[in-house]
């Protein structure tokens, strides 16, 4: 796995542009105050949804102050490789976790509507500004949630191929043994 | 010199019985030791496909309460595939004709695989 490609594709395929970087960093300070409350709602939101209450019984606090840890990261630190990587490393938590990944898609879709809210409220008066910050924000939640997607994939299939070996009895050098045959057949 | 037993072994047990068509040695990691394959036979993926039909084998015979798996026993349309462990490393494959007299390459084979296993 190639975090630093991943990053790059991701960030490239939702248009997330340096100039757009630069510009979550600089609204940074303005949204912080609302991102709280934005939390907050989205909790409100999961509790509400019998199959997403499942995941929250009696860690609602602590899955609150992890999602707003992320939600201000968003704006307040460099979508570097780290951040990436920490990303990663999120989406294979959910996947042991079993949370389903239609969830995922759910939350950005329920977040950015929110941070639209916020956004309109602030720039509204400015309506270049607005363009490029919604745009910026539509590119921000695009790339979080390729790069979720993309660890849900990866962790999914290493999870199942676990699964699949511990009950077959076949080992994982086996299992490598076997790849390098069929690529090279595949390769000659 | 290892090798040369191995394949002495091979050449032994393909002679006993002209329903033995060709055999093989690899280790349960799927990697071929030694081998009396017919030519355009991909010995990776012999060797590969055994350790894991045996594994699963293993695996089969716990799981349905048959005990410690003693041979895994494939039949196509050309043949058999006799796949049996050769010490607790190494796995055996015999290719058979499809008209094999199966109980006398039953005994030919363990032999071969108790042979084997001094080796390994």
């Amino acid at each position: 796995m190639d975090l630093i490609k991943i990053n790059r594709y991701c960030k490239q395929f939702c248009d997330l542009t340096l100039e757009k970087e630069q510009l979550i960093q600089t609204i940074g300070p303005d949204l912080l105050p609302y991102l709280p409350a934005i939390t907050e709602a989205f909790y409100t939101h999961l509790l509400a949804i019998d199959d997403a209450v499942v995941f929250l019984e009696g860690r609602v606090d602590s899955l609150k102050k992890t999602h707003l840890d992320w939600l201000s990261s968003l704006f307040t630190k460099n979508l570097d490789d780290d951040f990436a990587a920490h990303l990663y490393h999120v989406g294979a938590v959910h996947v042991r976790v079993e949370l389903p990944a239609d969830f995922v898609t759910g939350a950005i879709t329920f977040l950015h509507q929110k941070l639209i809210h916020v956004v309109v409220y602030l720039y509204g008066n400015d309506s270049v500004k607005l363009l490029n910050v919604l745009q910026a924000i539509n590119s921000l939640f695009g790339y979080n949630l390729q790069l979720m997607q993309l660890s849900y994939q990866q962790s999914m299939v290493t999870a199942e191929l676990a699964r699949f070996l511990d009950i077959t009895g076949i080992s994982h050098k086996l299992f490598s043994n076997m790849v390098a045959a069929y690529d090279k057949q595949a390769t000659t | 010199m290892r090798s040369e037993m191995l394949s002495s072994i091979l050449s032994d047990l393909n002679g006993s019985s002209a329903d033995i068509e060709a055999s093989a040695v690899l280790s349960t990691d799927g990697l071929m030791i030694a081998s009396m394959l017919p030519s355009g036979m991909d010995e990776d993926r012999v060797g590969a496909m055994s350790a894991a039909m045996l594994s699963l084998g293993d695996r089969t015979s716990e799981e349905l309460a048959r005990g410690a798996l003693e041979q895994v026993l494939i039949k196509g349309d050309h043949g058999y595939i006799l796949m049996t462990h050769a010490g607790k490393d190494a796995v055996i494959t015999v290719l058979a004709k499809p008209n094999a007299r199966l109980g006398l390459i039953f005994l030919d084979v363990r032999r071969a695989a108790e042979n084997i296993a001094k080796i390994i």
